[in-house]
């Protein structure tokens, strides 16, 4: 009687995950020298860099973590809000990021968690800690329209959506306040 | 609405190993049970299912916090496979339905994975032993018509020991110095190396007897031993060579938890400064060195240390993302005051109407980047078997270790897992 089976085809680190991160880098390298040789006024290539990194995020956190729906919108929700101020900071700053873009990702996330609480109302304790998260990011808009009038232009969107986005938790409270305190509990304890 | 999932604080010990664990360093620790009889998978699921009803506490997955990680409870299914991978590998969440522990079989053999964060060895080998005495009733159900209907006792309590024990007041005794780190080629592909040293119980306490030491003192001895001539002296080693031995603190201390509940004592040998020209002034030296530090004191200063450090205001408010960073860079620094860890769990008893079906239990311990080597103890009727789990190609220290013994004048036999017949 043998102990132990004979090990076969063991897995050596993930070659495919390590060819796509040469490739990412290769094309980000090239991309880069291109953007040099060609301009050296306009940084185009940190837009595709930028795009690339966000694919990346995507890919590995939907891949290679159990995540659940929740997750994924407040990850998303970072990650778009971060790369549209990025491209419009390097398309030389109008301010279309946080007057416009950012507020409709606020509304689209938020109205997502909304959906979300009502439809898995029984389990919303696996959202709450991401209803949270959401809810605190949304606010920075607002945030900043008050330390500084210059910032946003738009004032209307931003205070639409912040409105929505409190209007959501304020729902969420009153449907799952206690499971709200509980994940709060759980996940602060020290 | 549906009630929200429990969930339950790390243990003082079990706070550390999520943090610091990789595939490169698993906390995972494994034991087995050989039966007489080829292992069904249909009534391994069953009976592991039915045992978990029983043990809520493993019946959980792990969810990171602000500031600590926490067990939540795991309604997912159980995943019982054929082994196919070296023993004692991380386990991924991801790939197991989020539980802590993995069972496999092969042929006779049950194994039960866990990570070190669930429990300790003896809490450990408490599951594992529901887990064959159910699948022994289930597989044999006629003879066990009268033990189905009984219910064997053991607790459910997962209160955190370490908190309850520890003296606030108690001095720190850690010693400062670096020990001798095992030099040698790895093995490729992260192979483990798998060698079980089966030992005639009767010889080996007959020669312990006769040296007046315990079987853990004495085959503690021979390892140093082993070490010393085997790989010391021929890498020319200057730092003391240290034996990490873990302790269970329910020998100690009064405590039912399942939890992790043990603690460690590190014997260490300076050769550089001592001359141990023969294997009775080691194991005087040795029994010198448990007699010392192997009392409810110095546990409880070894175990008070941790408790206090877990505690600490401030290592409690630095936020789990931080601590991921800190404790990942700082850890192979940390694992370098100890050259080994033996751990003998002794002897596993088990009911009578069971043990015909029974072979032997097997432990083993993840060896990683620092402590290449690892050795584990456990014996069932008249067979100790001591396991080196290894990650070095070659195999000196293990074969000096079986030849201490043949010296002796104690039987032995050696199985693997063939890495190592492969390597050589």
């Amino acid at each position: 009687m043998t102990l132990y089976p004979k090990i076969r085809n063991i897995k050596k680190d993930n070659v495919a995950l390590k060819i796509m991160i040469i490739i990412s880098l290769l094309v980000s390298l090239l991309v880069f020298i291109i953007n040099i040789i060609t301009s050296k006024e306009h940084f185009w290539s940190l837009i595709v860099i930028m795009g690339i990194l966000y694919a990346w995020i995507t890919v590995m956190y939907s891949v290679y973590r159990n995540v659940n729906i929740g997750s994924s919108i407040t990850v998303q929700f970072i990650a778009i809000s971060i790369l549209t101020l990025c491209i419009d900071f390097i398309l030389g700053y109008r301010g279309w990021a946080i007057n416009i873009a950012i507020p409709i990702i606020i509304i689209t996330a938020n109205v997502t968690m909304l959906i979300l609480t009502i439809v898995v109302l029984q389990r919303y304790y696996k959202y709450a800690i991401n209803q949270l998260i959401i809810f605190i990011l949304s606010m920075i808009p607002l945030l900043i329209l008050f330390l500084s009038k210059q910032i946003i232009t738009n004032k209307i969107l931003v205070i639409i959506s912040s409105s929505i986005a409190l209007f959501t938790f304020i729902i969420s409270l009153i449907l799952c306040g206690k499971n709200i305190i509980q994940e709060l509990d759980r996940r602060l304890h020290m | 609405m549906e009630k929200s999932n429990n969930w339950r604080r790390l243990d003082n010990s079990a706070k550390i190993f999520p943090i610091a664990s990789s595939k490169k360093y698993s906390s995972v620790f494994r034991l087995s049970a050989v039966l007489k009889e080829k292992i069904n998978p249909n009534i391994l699921r069953k009976a592991v299912k039915m045992v978990l009803e029983n043990l809520p506490s493993f019946k959980v997955k792990l969810k990171k916090g602000v500031f600590w990680y926490y067990f939540e409870d795991n309604n997912k299914e159980i995943i019982i496979e054929e082994e196919k991978n070296y023993p004692c590998k991380y386990i991924d969440p991801n790939t197991n339905n989020d539980y802590l522990f993995k069972v496999t079989y092969f042929e006779n053999k049950i194994n039960l994975d866990i990570f070190h964060s669930l429990t300790d060895g003896n809490s450990g080998i408490i599951f594992l032993k529901e887990i064959v005495y159910t699948y022994i009733e289930l597989a044999h159900k006629n003879e066990f018509s009268k033990e189905l209907r009984i219910k064997r006792k053991f607790s459910n309590n997962t209160e955190d020991d370490y908190l309850k024990n520890y003296d606030k007041k108690s001095k720190n005794n850690r010693d400062g110095k670096k020990a001798y780190i095992l030099k040698g080629k790895k093995l490729p592909l992260a192979a483990i190396g798998v060698i079980h040293v089966n030992i005639n119980l009767e010889q080996l306490k007959s020669k312990a007897k006769e040296k007046n030491v315990t079987i853990t003192q004495y085959l503690t001895s021979i390892l140093f031993y082993a070490i010393y001539e085997a790989n010391y002296r021929k890498y020319n080693g200057k730092k003391p060579i240290k034996i990490c031995i873990p302790v269970d603190l329910k020998k100690y201390f009064k405590s039912e938890t399942i939890n992790n509940f043990f603690s460690y004592i590190t014997v260490q040998l300076d050769f550089e400064n001592n001359n141990f020209n023969s294997f009775n002034r080691i194991l005087e030296y040795v029994k010198k060195d448990f007699e010392t530090k192997l009392t409810k004191d110095e546990i409880s200063k070894t175990m008070s240390a941790n408790v206090k450090l877990g505690n600490n205001i401030f290592i409690k408010s630095i936020p789990l993302f931080l601590k991921l960073i800190i404790v990942k860079l700082s850890y192979m620094e940390i694992r370098r005051y100890t050259t080994t860890t033996f751990s003998n769990i002794g002897r596993i008893g088990i009911i009578g109407e069971y043990q015909k079906y029974i072979d032997k239990f097997l432990m083993l311990i993840a060896p990683e980047s620092v402590e290449k080597i690892k050795c584990s103890a456990c014996s069932f009727e008249k067979n100790l078997v001591f396991t080196f789990t290894s990650t070095l190609q070659n195999t000196d220290i293990e074969k000096r270790f079986c030849n201490i013994l043949k010296m002796q004048g104690i039987e032995i036999n050696v199985e693997g897992n063939g890495v190592h017949d492969f390597i050589s």
